[in-house]
């Protein structure tokens, strides 16, 4: 099993949340793991994007999930589109300004809720 | 249950032993010579076995067992990130890592990076619950079990 998986494209979730998928070079009994031609998978509501990373070595203590892509099935739902990293990075720029926002005016509000 | 019964038995062999010595009044020397060698080879058997049962079932493998029993079954494996995936349980090892088969995610629109992912390796120190099929556990046998863990073995 360990060895027919070996040179495979995967999805290794992290404890962050990250997603990065790389073909598997090596791990071990702590879940280490060598990713070769890694890319981290930046999902911002339909939008997504693969951030290309190169050779990773990944510490197992923030693996979550190693997960076997099969290469019949789509790897993403048809109505998600893929978009450039820089078109990501804003993307993701105002998703946080947006969040940002939201969290002042929550703050902003909060006296409301002490009456 | 077994093992601990042996142990008794060896146990109790060691103390007639040594209380068959004591009473010999003839010959003093020799036959407890004899019997202190047969004590201490005796003694050496039943730490052998203590050691042998404790390599076969070290404290913390209880639970190992138990999953590898479940192996084949369906379970949903919940993860402290709150992913949900199930899927049938093709392995576990002894840090209780877990290997799922043809999975899928409980709440697949939350997760669509999930959704081509048929096979997958779960960190066992990232799991929060696993959900069992409800005729998965005997609970008979696991009280024996943890009983028999409680007792030392």
């Amino acid at each position: 099993m360990e060895r027919k998986i070996k040179g495979k494209k995967l999805l290794v979730l992290l404890r962050d949340g990250r997603k990065l998928l790389g073909i598997l070079r090596s791990f071990d009994q702590f879940a280490n793991v060598v990713l070769e031609g890694a890319c981290e998978r930046v999902i911002v509501g339909d939008l997504y994007s693969d951030i290309p990373l190169g050779l990773y070595v990944i510490r197992g203590e923030n693996v979550v999930l190693i997960g076997e892509l099969d290469s019949g099935k789509e790897e993403l739902p048809p109505h998600m589109i893929q978009v450039s990293a820089a078109e990501m990075k804003r993307v993701q720029k105002a998703e946080r300004e947006a969040t940002d926002l939201k969290g002042s005016m929550r703050k902003r509000m909060e006296f409301l809720d002490l009456d | 249950m077994q093992s601990h019964r042996e142990g008794r038995t060896v146990l109790s062999s060691i103390f007639s032993s040594n209380s068959l010595s004591r009473l010999s009044p003839v010959q003093p020397c020799v036959p407890n010579k004899n019997t202190h060698s047969c004590q201490a080879a005796r003694k050496l058997e039943y730490t052998e076995k203590r050691a042998e049962r404790k390599e076969n079932f070290p404290g913390n493998m209880l639970f190992f067992s138990y999953f590898k029993d479940l192996v084949g079954r369906e379970v949903t494996v919940e993860l402290k990130n709150d992913l949900a995936i199930r899927g049938t349980l093709h392995s576990v090892d002894q840090y209780l890592n877990i290997k799922l088969e043809n999975t899928r995610v409980v709440d697949q629109d939350k997760y669509p990076h999930m959704l081509s992912v048929r096979n997958c390796f779960i960190r066992g120190s990232v799991v929060r619950y696993v959900q069992l099929p409800p005729d998965g556990v005997d609970i008979e046998l696991l009280h024996d079990a943890t009983r028999r863990e409680a007792r030392g073995g």
